[in-house]
């Protein structure tokens, strides 16, 4: 299993976006906006990414405020259902074939 | 049958083949391989009693052997071959005498007169076959006159010619002729037989033979009579017409002039024959198309798709168009829930509404795969004991073994089932508890709800359930489905004739106008569909997914398609040699014909076979079949103005219509063995039937030039 980095950038007080680095790319959510499509399209990514092997995020941030706390418990969330979607993924049989 | 009237077991004089000598059982094997069932053993001027008797005990009950000799005759100092076939119970007294008339002249020298042979010979019950013709060396017509007029039944003197097609043009002279082998090397007379003169009624000794030479009408209807055959009334033309008829186990033919309702008595036979249970149909001639009878335009054609090993995906298609997007969690509920810091004391204590969920998909799905092994095994360990035939089979001993097995895998399944129902419902209620203090604790205190999920989870499953079923929608849609391939008939030289159904799905991009569909002749929108669906299968990953989606809903129609069946698309035609071959209207009413008489049936009725079809294909490829069907008993009764299939076929029973000047019909019956035709109410005088034959039918006249291969007739 491979585990990634997730950090938070802050650009201001009011602006904060979640960004989930695979490789050389980069997934960003903006925490400060209600976007389910820019959710969606992280969510295709990661889905994809899946197919190629089991993937994790590890949250490194040195603030302990509001935006830690949602991306920390994110994080934890979306660690456990990325594993379940893994599973499914394999018993469906829809693993890419390289992995 | 065959019958063999000239043949030489010795090489007797000096210029006779060595080849002609054969030992016993030579001889044996040889006949034994053959269809000869009448064999003249006939020596140049000598006869060996001996080995007449060696030969005819050999083959005993294969094959009658008659005692014979071609003596050498001078007649007016002309040189000649006359053939002395006499009764087998002669044979010996025969012997004798042949002995005496040769005495010690050696047989390179011996002469004889006619005027002798018949005076020393005839008392022996005496067949007299002269060389003829081209047939060297051979008597004069005057020498042949003489000898008819010496013996006392002129229709004991036979004419021999050198082959089939010179006694046919003899007999159409209205000789009586025939011919034999004159076997030259017993090497091959395996293969020189088969161009015998064939028998077609069963003669069963020599002295009948003579009868039917004779044309002995109690003889033929001895022979007749021995042939199974039906006494059938019908009523073709209303009641007041009335025909009697017999039918018999072989070859039955209706000729006379068009318009004489030849068809009419085949559809009553028809009629009549269904009635009493037989499956029965006139086939006539043109009436169908080739392409019609192999349906080419697919009209009755209908196939599941799921015989060819390929899912129809029909619940796939139905779940791809129904499938609708799941929505995720937003941030705001996350940011709701953090910034709405917990005041209440009791709820800053409790930590289980702050626990995350677990995977319990998993552990359901497993449970769901241990349940269906589980059923399994029990649907089959109740199939095994319910099945009394199985259960005799396979015997009591093996069973009660094997439903030891069957229940310690049950039993295995079973605690494993018991072990994952755990597993998935722990963690069901864990994730219930979760899910019930987040709402009591919020619902209580007044707090935001705490998101349990972020939503990938369901959204991902969504769509690998999405992508699972167009994935097995494509895999099948993608399937090659091996062409259909039946066999249409045989063109002779030109090769078998064969119908291929070629059968593919069409992909979205298959646009070939000679394929069709198989569900609908209408224009519906397969390839749309199937075109959709492979963009669907390009989107199973992006937000645009069910914009995909919607275009397949939106596609006019395209509810029809519910199903791969309904995608499949088909070609069919005729090949040969591997090539699309489109048969001529000759080529197909031979295929059609050859099929008919393929069919095991116990009754053929024919109208007009000949019809379409060229005379060469009639002789050598439909007569043969129809002497088949008549040799294995079944009954072919066929309307015909062809003299191929009515003269040669030679069959047991000829009816004739007969249409006179005041427009009245009468039905005459009679064979080519009396050579006569009688009309069965009694109104007209008998007919003879080679004249009406050759008057009546097409090709009549050459058709009797082709009879020497046949003995029956004059």
């Amino acid at each position: 299993m491979a585990t990634h980095n997730a950090t938070i950038e802050r650009k201001d007080n009011e602006n904060a976006t979640l960004k989930l680095a695979i490789g050389s790319e980069e997934l960003s959510i903006v925490l400060t906006e209600d976007n389910p499509n820019e959710i969606k399209a992280v969510f295709n990514k990661l889905l994809l990414q899946l197919k190629n092997g089991e993937i994790e995020f590890n949250l490194t941030d040195e603030k302990e405020d509001l935006h830690f706390h949602i991306c920390k418990e994110y994080i934890t969330q979306l660690n456990a259902e990325l594993k379940s979607t893994y599973t499914e993924l394999r018993d469906n049989g829809l693993l890419n074939e390289t992995e | 049958m065959k019958i063999d009237i000239h043949t030489h077991t010795k090489k007797v004089k000096q210029g006779d083949s060595e080849n002609r000598n054969v030992d016993v059982s030579k001889f044996t094997e040889i006949i034994n391989k053959t269809d000869v069932k009448i064999l003249a053993i006939t020596n140049h001027n000598h006869f060996d009693y001996e080995q007449y008797t060696q030969f005819k005990n050999s083959v005993d009950g294969t094959c009658q052997i008659w005692p014979g000799v071609e003596f050498d005759v001078i007649e007016e100092g002309r040189r000649a071959h006359l053939i002395t076939i006499v009764s087998p119970k002669n044979a010996e007294t025969f012997g004798k005498k042949v002995s005496e008339v040769i005495g010690s002249t050696s047989a390179d020298t011996f002469t004889i007169g006619i005027d002798d042979i018949v005076d020393k010979f005839e008392q022996f019950d005496t067949i007299f076959i002269a060389h003829y013709h081209s047939k060297k060396p051979n008597l004069t017509d005057k020498d042949v006159d003489k000898l008819i007029g010496l013996v006392s039944n002129p229709k004991r003197v036979l004419k021999e010619a050198s082959n089939s097609i010179s006694a046919g043009i003899y007999i159409n002279h209205g000789h009586n002729s025939i011919h034999g082998s004159d076997v030259q090397n017993w090497d091959n007379y395996v293969s020189d037989s088969k161009g015998l003169p064939e028998l077609r009624l069963p003669v069963e000794s020599f002295e009948q033979f003579c009868l039917l030479l004779d044309k002995d009408d109690t003889t033929i209807k001895t022979v007749l009579d021995k042939k199974e055959k039906e006494s059938i009334q019908i009523t073709p033309f209303g009641i007041a017409e009335l025909i009697n008829l017999d039918i018999y186990n072989d070859i039955n033919i209706f000729f006379g002039s068009k318009g004489t309702g030849k068809t009419d008595i085949l559809k009553a036979l028809s009629t009549y024959y269904n009635g009493k249970g037989f499956k029965t149909e006139v086939y006539e001639s043109n009436k169908n198309k080739l392409e019609d009878v192999f349906d080419l335009k697919g009209n009755l054609f209908t196939i599941d798709i799921e015989e060819l090993g390929i899912d129809n995906c029909s619940a796939e298609l139905t779940s791809i168009r129904n499938a609708t997007e799941k929505s995720v969690t937003s941030f705001s509920a996350y940011n709701r829930y953090f910034s709405d810091e917990s005041k209440n004391k009791i709820a800053k204590t409790i930590k289980v509404n702050q626990l995350t969920l677990l995977d319990e998909n998993s552990p359901k799905r497993t449970f769901g795969e241990v349940k269906n092994y589980l059923k399994q095994i029990n649907d089959f360990k109740t199939y095994v004991s319910v099945n009394p035939k199985l259960k005799e089979i396979i015997g009591v001993e093996l069973l009660s073994e094997l439903n030891g097995v069957l229940n310690r895998i049950l039993e295995k399944i079973n605690s494993e089932s018991e072990k994952t129902f755990i597993d998935y419902k722990t963690i069901n209620f864990y994730n219930k508890l979760i899910q019930v203090f987040v709402d009591e604790v919020s619902r209580k205190t007044g707090q935001v709800v705490k998101p349990t999920k972020t939503g990938f989870y369901e959204y991902a499953s969504n769509r690998i359930s999405i992508e699972k079923a167009v994935k097995k929608v494509q895999e099948n849609i993608d399937k090659t489905i091996t062409p259909q391939i039946e066999e249409v008939g045989d063109l002779g030289e030109k090769g078998k004739l064969f119908c291929q159904t070629n059968l593919i799905i069409q992909n979205g991009t298959i646009a070939i106008s000679d394929y069709k569909h198989i569900q609908s002749n209408t224009k519906v929108p397969q390839k749309s569909v199937a075109s959709k669906i492979e963009t669907i299968s390009k989107h199973i990953y992006s937000n645009s997914l069910f914009e995909k989606i919607d275009e397949l809903k939106k596609v006019e129609s395209g509810e029809t398609v519910t199903s791969i069946n309904d995608l499949l698309l088909f070609n069919r035609h005729f090949t040969l040699n591997g090539n699309a071959y489109t048969p001529s209207n000759g080529e197909s009413s031979m295929v059609l014909l050859h099929n008919e008489l393929k069919k095991d049936k116990e009754i053929y009725l024919i109208d007009e076979p000949e019809k379409s079809l060229g005379n060469d294909y009639i002789s050598e490829v439909i007569v043969p079949l129809i002497k088949e069907k008549a040799r294995s008993g079944k009954r072919v009764i066929i309307a015909t103005h062809d003299a191929n299939i009515a003269v040669r076929t030679l069959p047991y029973n000829s009816i004739y219509r007969l249409h006179n000047v005041n427009q009245s019909c009468f039905t005459f019956v009679g064979n080519p063995f009396t050579n006569n035709l009688k009309c069965i109410n009694g109104i007209n005088a008998d007919l003879d039937w080679k004249i009406i034959s050759m008057k009546t039918l097409e090709g009549g006249k050459s058709a009797f030039g082709e009879r020497g291969k046949i003995y029956g007739n004059s």
